[in-house]
């Protein structure tokens, strides 16, 4: 019985922690997405040699989010924050159509990673704001996500120097992430 | 106008036919060695340790300036790493024939912009210019082997920075929810939209769509009315 208590008691008052790897080419806007996230502000940034973290609580979760550099010769490194994923975040420019076939292989390439294998997708379609942009469905089907097998997936479109869509997509994440637990 | 463009040229025509021998290294001393690449463009700061690159505009600027192009968009400016991206053969030839006194000298020679105003204006500003949006085409022509574009367009300036106003809104007060109509009563409560203080009734304010709003010192989620934050319909869902 008190067992069942403390169950529904932790169910009612504390916050699941889940990890999530926010990845994407080169000026995606993984960055400015974290920070307005975290700060509610649109921060100038710089390009990310490395990675930024941090923890976003949002709705009794706490989203510990990963956003690490998409820079070419960078990208090699991303296989070393695949561990313990819960929910990955790819981020695309959908302004950038010369680069989208770009964006779809390094998808393709990482989901196919076993320590990946877990975790559901959530696609920002980001930059919606700029002329030309490719909306949500165009990049559902430029990234050939309806192709995809075994996996959650959600697209949507955001634009992160005015925060809309961000939390869309985090309720999509805490949902999915949820209701599996 | 050529001139302008590419100061030696018969050096340069040399570099162009030996680019598939260089190695990438030597290729980013060729790309530094044009007069001018080796300080930013847009902060004259000393970069030759980290060159990044506006391939909009074949110049060379640092990593803090490529942050602040990268927020433009693709279509002013696409910025990539000498050291930190594969550049492709392409954009390797397209930096070798152009650099960052060929762009000044382009400027100072269509509209007149020197170094000084240049540096002055902007960053926004600058790249907004009807002749960087010139400098912009002809590059473009130049890759695609078109004929090169002579005269200046008129450029859109950049949409407006929103900023979100932090004053809390004042509450408003009604008998009726100010959406559906629906009256207030002992079953029925009066809610309240915290960014838009509307008088609003809880269907109108489902919990989808409460948002944190820092900005007015709410770091939770608080309730918004359907206005402010309207319903999802631009997502598309797949379970694979």
């Amino acid at each position: 019985m008190g067992l069942l208590f403390s169950k529904i008691w932790a169910r009612m008052v504390s916050s699941k922690e889940m990890r999530i790897l926010m990845l994407g080419l080169d000026a995606a806007g993984k960055t400015t997405i974290l920070y307005r996230l975290k700060l509610a502000e649109v921060v100038t940034t710089i390009p990310t040699v490395g990675f930024n973290v941090e923890t976003v609580e949002y709705k009794n979760i706490k989203f510990n989010v990963w956003d690490v550099g998409g820079q070419d010769k960078i990208r090699k490194l991303w296989r070393f924050y695949y561990q313990g994923t819960d929910g990955l975040i790819f981020v695309v420019d959908s302004s950038d159509r010369d680069r989208i076939n770009d964006a779809k292989e390094e998808l393709q390439h990482l989901l196919q990673h076993d320590e990946l294998r877990d975790a559901v997708l959530l696609v920002l379609a980001n930059k919606q704001d700029l002329p030309y942009a490719m909306p949500a469905a165009e990049i559902v089907e430029k990234l050939e996500l309806k192709h995809l097998q075994n996996r959650a997936w959600y697209c949507q479109s955001t634009v992160a120097s005015t925060g809309d869509g961000l939390y869309e997509g985090l309720d999509w994440l805490s949902r999915t992430l949820s209701a599996r637990q | 106008f050529f001139s302008n463009f590419n100061p030696s040229t018969a050096r340069m025509a040399h570099a162009h036919e030996s680019l598939e021998s260089l190695p990438p290294a030597r290729r980013t001393a060729a790309v530094l060695a044009l007069p001018g690449n080796t300080s930013c463009f847009d902060c004259d700061m000393s970069c030759s340790m980290d060159p990044w690159v506006s391939l909009s505009h074949s110049s060379v600027i640092c990593i803090t300036c490529a942050g602040q192009h990268r927020s433009f968009g693709v279509h002013i400016s696409y910025v990539r790493s000498m050291k930190l991206d594969t550049l492709k053969d392409s954009e390797w030839r397209l930096l070798l024939k152009g650099g960052n006194d060929a762009f000044q000298a382009f400027l100072a020679d269509t509209q007149s912009v020197s170094r000084k105003v240049w540096l002055s204006l902007p960053m926004e500003t600058r790249y907004h210019t009807p002749a960087a949006d010139l400098y912009r085409r002809r590059l473009q022509a130049m890759t695609d082997g078109n004929d090169l574009p002579e005269e200046l367009r008129p450029v859109k300036p950049p949409a407006p920075k929103i900023v979100e106003s932090k004053k809390e809104p004042k509450w408003t007060d009604s008998d009726r929810c100010q959406l559906c109509k629906a009256n207030f009563w002992l079953l029925m409560r009066k809610h309240h939209c915290r960014k838009c203080g509307r008088c609003i009734c809880a269907a109108c304010s489902p919990m989808e769509g409460w948002r944190p709003l820092p900005a007015m010192g709410h770091p939770e989620a608080c309730r918004h009315c359907k206005v402010c934050v309207p319903p999802v319909a631009r997502a598309i869902v797949g379970l694979g």
